[in-house]
Formats: structure tokens, sequence, C-alpha cells
């Protein structure tokens, strides 16, 4: 789909806590999530992998983050779908254990496919289990990760919410009408979101795997002189327009232009060259100095330990 | 994907249900009668159970949706959904049906709110292909509804996309022109920036723009809080076009050349022969005086690092008790950044906005000022090496102690 969802009203969510309010919902999905779905992904032996997603939910229910994920296998024989409940419960637990702030949120798929299943997925995550969303209504995700000729593409994730169709409730049941797994979705916007730090670790998991990486506190001034490398590369780009902007090659961008001037102009409590320099050492100084602390106690320990054991066979 | 219903049944079932809910809101069995007999394959089906929407506008807001959502799955059954929303009249019900009020909490118990029915419009719209004219008419119907129940706040997250729904609809430039325009006047009152964002979009993107969204554009910027980027507005070309136009544009042109190059001395001129402009403008000549006082700063304020409060009052005329209280009027308007020393009467400068004329003397700045950070910034990195290395030679050995 080019053209975004429309999505300016929560539809009429089925359950109790859903639906307070009208404001239209904000999914985001953490870095770290996002990673654990794409994996999912790639254990697809049958037609989808399933799973549960845990995060954040804002008070109104507005803005949901998805923050953890796992898995929970199922079967689908036929028309018969059986998804293991204990499973489910388990990792729960164990979840809640380490992060107790996470809540339930929903389901994600990782098939783009909505069908009957689906629906019968739905209503397990947001009833149908002991441990479900109910009474908030849950958020259903799917990932799709290979396009339809089974090309890797980049993560397509589109994010629902999931309406009543026709009757419900009391009258349902005094109808007599078969309800489960009947559902509308409606598509909601989502956005992945992550930080500077986990950027950083990304940019080093990119790198060759065999490269003789240093260990210890060096990785800081490697890092930082790293930083400084991509930064001048920055810098000569800039440099590089503007000298094309200056001989007439090319039409400069005049609100570029003018945020540059300003930027560059800024003029911060700097500190000479010299004065870093200093500081410089004073700091690889006293790292060594700890460095070696902890090396010579390191040898203490050793030594003692065999001496221990000298002395004990002696006795 | 879009809007899916997912529902493991047959029509039949599908259609009994629909007929009971209505029956049950009637208190009749007139529709499961009515409905016994039919299948997906009985001759106008279809348009019998569209023949059924009085009704079921008349359902409570409770139900109002869940049902629509039956009635949507039973019409995509059909595999022309499109045109039997279309045939039906359905849209126009749904606007006619919308609650008139003074704003989204306001509704009676019996009526369907706002909200709902543009859930259900927008389940439609997210339900037919994106091609489809009908989303066009699902997205005016949709700002409809909202005019009515006095809620434009809803319609505020989709200013960006909805230029992009139109085109890719179809629809001819005239028609996005005028749904735009449509909603930059719905907001200008209660939310002036987005107004002033979309007649942006308006004049910068669209190829029928007229002198009079010019002049209208200019108005909102001049009347807005912030005007520190008005050479954004400047050096847009319907804006241009404004000084080969009419009397009236030739000075709205004027306007902005002397806001732009901040002439305070020809503004007043300027105000004092030509008051009428500024009435046409919507805008009030001496909030926008303030505000050009605000930004002079800046002219000269650039190759600086310290003001001394003296000065400032001498340059700009303004008496020397009130500078703190003008520096921070700068700050906050973005024009300025720094530290107020009060015990030195100094205002120390670390940013500022670059206002007025822009050529190629700036970019030659821009260049300067790159070496000498390229310069400084290679000083650095040599530091960290150095540092790098010292520290690799004074790393220490590990000792192992042997067996």
């Amino acid at each position: 789909m080019s053209t975004p969802v429309l999505h300016i009203v929560r539809p009429n969510q089925a359950a109790p806590a859903g639906s307070s309010a009208a404001a239209p919902l904000k999914v985001s999905i953490q870095a770290s999530a996002l990673l654990q779905l794409v994996e999912s992904s790639y254990h697809e032996e049958t037609t989808r992998t399933t799973g549960a997603l845990l995060g954040i939910r804002s008070d109104d229910g507005s803005e949901i983050e998805v923050v953890d994920s796992y898995i929970v296998p199922h079967q689908q024989v036929g028309e018969n779908l059986t998804i293991e409940g204990g499973h489910h419960i388990s990792q729960y637990v164990l979840s809640k254990r380490t992060n107790p702030d996470l809540a339930l949120l929903g389901w994600f798929s990782t098939s783009h496919e909505l069908d009957a299943y689906t629906g019968l997925f739905h209503d397990f995550y947001s009833r149908g289990s002991s441990i479900s969303v109910h009474p908030h209504p849950a958020i259903h995700l799917t990932i799709q990760t290979r396009d339809s000729e089974n090309n890797i593409i980049a993560p397509k994730l589109i994010s629902y919410v999931a309406s009543p169709v026709g009757a419900s409730g009391a009258l349902a049941a005094h109808l007599n009408i078969e309800k489960v797994g009947s559902y509308a979705f409606t598509p909601v916007p989502n956005k992945v979101v992550y930080s500077t730090a986990e950027k950083t670790a990304l940019s080093w998991i990119k790198e060759p795997t065999k490269l003789a990486l240093p260990t210890g506190n060096a990785v800081e001034l490697v890092t930082l002189s790293q930083e400084l490398g991509s930064l001048s590369g920055l810098v000569d780009r800039v440099l590089a327009y503007t000298d094309k902007v200056i001989s007439g090659e090319i039409q400069g961008d005049e609100k570029l232009g003018r945020e540059l001037l300003s930027q560059l102009s800024a003029k911060p409590t700097s500190v000479s060259a010299d004065a870093l320099e200093k500081l410089f050492n004073h700091h690889t100084q006293d790292s060594l100095l700890v460095e070696y602390l902890a090396s010579s106690i390191r040898t203490q320990l050793e030594l003692s330990a065999k001496l221990t054991s000298i002395v004990q066979s002696e006795i | 994907m879009s809007f899916a219903i997912v529902l493991d049944r047959y029509f039949s079932e599908s259609l009994s249900e629909y007929a009971v809910l209505l029956d049950a809101y009637t208190e009749t069995t007139e529709y499961s009668e009515k409905f016994a007999d039919l299948d997906e394959n009985s001759p106008g089906v279809y348009q019998q159970v569209l023949s059924t929407l009085d009704v079921l506008n008349s359902l409570k807001d409770k139900d109002f949706e869940a049902t629509y959502n039956l009635l949507i799955h039973i019409l995509t059954l059909s595999g022309e959904a499109e045109s039997l929303i279309k045939e039906s009249g359905l849209l126009e019900k749904l606007v006619d049906l919308a609650p008139e009020s003074d704003g989204l909490l306001a509704h009676s118990r019996s009526s369907v709110k706002a909200t709902t029915i543009i859930s259900v419009l927008s389940s439609i719209f997210n339900l037919i292909p994106e091609t489809s004219a009908l989303r066009i008419a699902i997205l005016k119907d949709i700002i409809l509804v909202t005019k009515k129940s006095s809620s434009a706040s809803l319609l505020l997250p989709i200013t960006d996309n909805l230029k992009l729904w139109f085109e890719a609809a179809g629809a001819s430039q005239d028609e996005v022109k005028v749904a735009l325009v449509d909603l930059a006047t719905l907001f200008a009152a209660e939310y002036p920036k987005e107004s002033l964002r979309l007649s942006k979009i308006i004049v910068t993107s669209l190829p029928n723009v007229t002198n009079e969204d010019a002049t209208t554009l200019i108005g909102k910027v001049l009347s807005s809080g912030d005007i520190t980027d008005i050479y954004s507005y400047a050096s847009i070309p319907a804006v241009k076009a404004l000084a080969s136009g009419s009397e009236f544009d030739q000075k709205v042109s004027q306007l902005v050349t002397i806001c732009n190059s901040v002439e305070l001395a020809q503004y007043e001129q300027f105000q004092t022969a030509n008051s009428e402009v500024f009435a046409k403008l919507n805008v009030s000549p001496e909030q926008l005086y303030n505000r050009l006082r605000v930004l002079v700063i800046s002219k000269w304020a650039t190759k600086k690092q310290t003001l001394p409060y003296s000065k400032i009052s001498t340059e700009l005329s303004i008496p020397e008790d009130q500078v703190e209280e003008y520096i921070i009027n700068c700050i906050k308007a973005g024009v300025l950044e720094g530290k107020l020393n009060q015990s030195s009467q100094v205002f120390y400068v670390h940013r500022v906005s670059v206002v007025g004329d822009f050529g190629l003397e700036q970019w030659k700045l821009i260049r300067a000022k790159l070496n000498t950070w390229k310069g400084s910034l290679k000083a650095i990195k040599e530091t960290v090496d150095q540092a790098k290395t010292k520290k690799r030679a004074g790393q220490p050995k590990e000792q192992k102690v042997a067996a």
C-alpha cells in the first residue's frame, strides 16, 4: 500500500476498557522488538509464526509501545487451530518476573494475510486465554519479510485493532449466533523507534566480525576517533556542496545555507587544543593506572589460589 | 493490506444475522422473513439489503459500527462493494446522520456520535482501492461531518496526506485545491499554524496557484507569531510573481521585501502610506512592527560575540532598563541564543538566526567557517589518536602465573 491509511478516530473496539476516548491510536515498535520479530519470521516452516507482544500502554490506551515479544507455538490442522496456551502462560510469567512493567498488548503474526484463523488467534489473545489483554483491546501486528516472489524485502509492519462485527455480547448470546473469531480489522499507523545508543550498537554489529577489535576501555577512544573521522567526512561533503554553489555549478538551497550559517556561527564554550590534549593525556594515564591495578590484583588472587592449594595438599 | 473483516461463515448466515439485528431493533420479524429465502445468487439481493439503510441508520451508537461492519462484510461478498455503496447513497445518508453540535463532547444519548460515523467512513475508505474515485467522495464527506459537528481538530492528522490521497484517487488539481483551501479556511480560526502550513502546501506544490492564494498565504505568515523564516516564503515563485500582479499584489510584494530585509525605517514609511493593505491582509501593523524589531538585532549581532546592553540600547533605541526584556523576547522568538550577564551588563551571543538577503557572500562565509571547523576537527582527531597509541604502548601485559 503506497498511500498511508486513514486513521483519525479510534474504532469501537471489542473490549470493555476500549474506546473510552476517540483519540487515534499510535503504535510504536522499539528497535529491539523489531529485531525479535524479524528473527521470528525466519522460523517459518509452516504458514506463519505467531506470538505475544509485550510493552507499555498509555493510560487512555491511545499510545502503545511494543518492547518485547515471544513466540507461542500453534498447530493448524484443517479447520482446527491449537495454540499452546501453557507455553504462553509460562513465557508470560517468566517475562513478568524480569520486566514487571510490561503488559500484554496483543499478538504478532508473520503472515500478512488476514483470514479466519486471524480471528481465532485474536480471540485467544483478547479473551480466550487465562492470560489475555482483557479488559483492554488487543492489537495485532503483521510482519512481512518476503514479497510474493519470496525475495527478502525490508520488513513491512502493519498494525491493526479489531472492532466487532454484527451482534455482540448479550444480544448475540440471546440470538444464539456463533461469534468466535469474527472481527473487523482496522489498520492503524505505526512507527519504529530507536535510540542513538542502539544505532551505534548496530553500526558495530555491521562491522566484519573477524576484525581485530580493541577490548576494554580502549573501545571508547577508538569509537571517538571513528566518530571524529565520520564527522570530518560530513564536513567535507558540506564543503564540496558549498564549493559547487560558489562556483555557480548548482543553485544553493537558501534554507540550508541559512541554517548552516547560523549553526556554524554557534560559539560553544570551547576548549583550546592544548587544554584538550592535556585532558586526554590525564584521562589515558588514569585509565592505564586502573588497568594496571586491576591486573596486579588479578595476579595476586591467582597466586593466593595456587598457594592455598599447595598448603592444603601439604596438610 | 488494509481494512479487512474476518468471518468464517456463509453468506446466508451473515445475512440472517443482519436481519435479526434489524428485527431486534424494530421489534418485529419483518426482516428475518424478508431475507429468509435469499442467498448470494438471488437477483437484487444486495439492493434489498441496502434498502434497509434507513432502519440501520436509526440504530443506537453502541451497535451502530458493529452492524455497519456486518453490512460492509455482506457487500464485499458481492465483489462490487464500491459501486453498490456509490449507488445506494450510503455515504450521503451517513453525512446527514451526523449530529450538529458545538463540539466532540456534546452529543445526545440517542444520536450516533460524529466519531462513530467517521470511523465507519474511514473503514470504507481503507477498504476500497486507493485509486478509486469513491475515496475522494469519502474524504469530502468526512470533512463535511467534522464541519457539521464542529470537530475540526479530528482532521489535524490528515493534513499531510490529503493531497496524496486525492492524487492517488485521480482527482484533478482543481479538486485538490478546493479541498485544501476548504480545510485551510476550516482551521483558520482555531489552528492558525496548521492553516498556514496548508496554505504553504497549496502555494508551493500545486500548479494552479493564483495571486490571491499567494496573498492569503502572506497574510497568514505576517499575522502568525513566528516570522523568523519569512525568507522561505519570499522565495516561493508564486509570491515572487506578485511583483507583476495588480496594484494590491505589488504592494504586498513590496511589504514582503521590506519584512525580509528587516528595514524598519522603510516599514514605517510603508505603513503610513498603505494602511489599507494591512486591513486587506488582516494583519495588525503594530504587531508586525514589534516582530520586525525583534528580528532586527540579528542583522548586526551575527559577527559579534558579546553585546553590551548600552550598545543594544543606542543601536535599537530601546531604554536601557528594557534591554533584558527585549533580549528575552528575541530568545523566545528563536532569533538569538546566548547568555545574559546582569552584573557586567553584557549579552554573550552563542547563535544568531540569519535574516535578510542570502547570496554568494554568505556562502563564502560558510565555506570559511567550514574550513575552520575542518581544521579543528583534524587537530582533535590527532590528539585522540595520539592518546590511543600512547595507551596501547602503556597497556600492561597479561601476566600468567606459571602452574
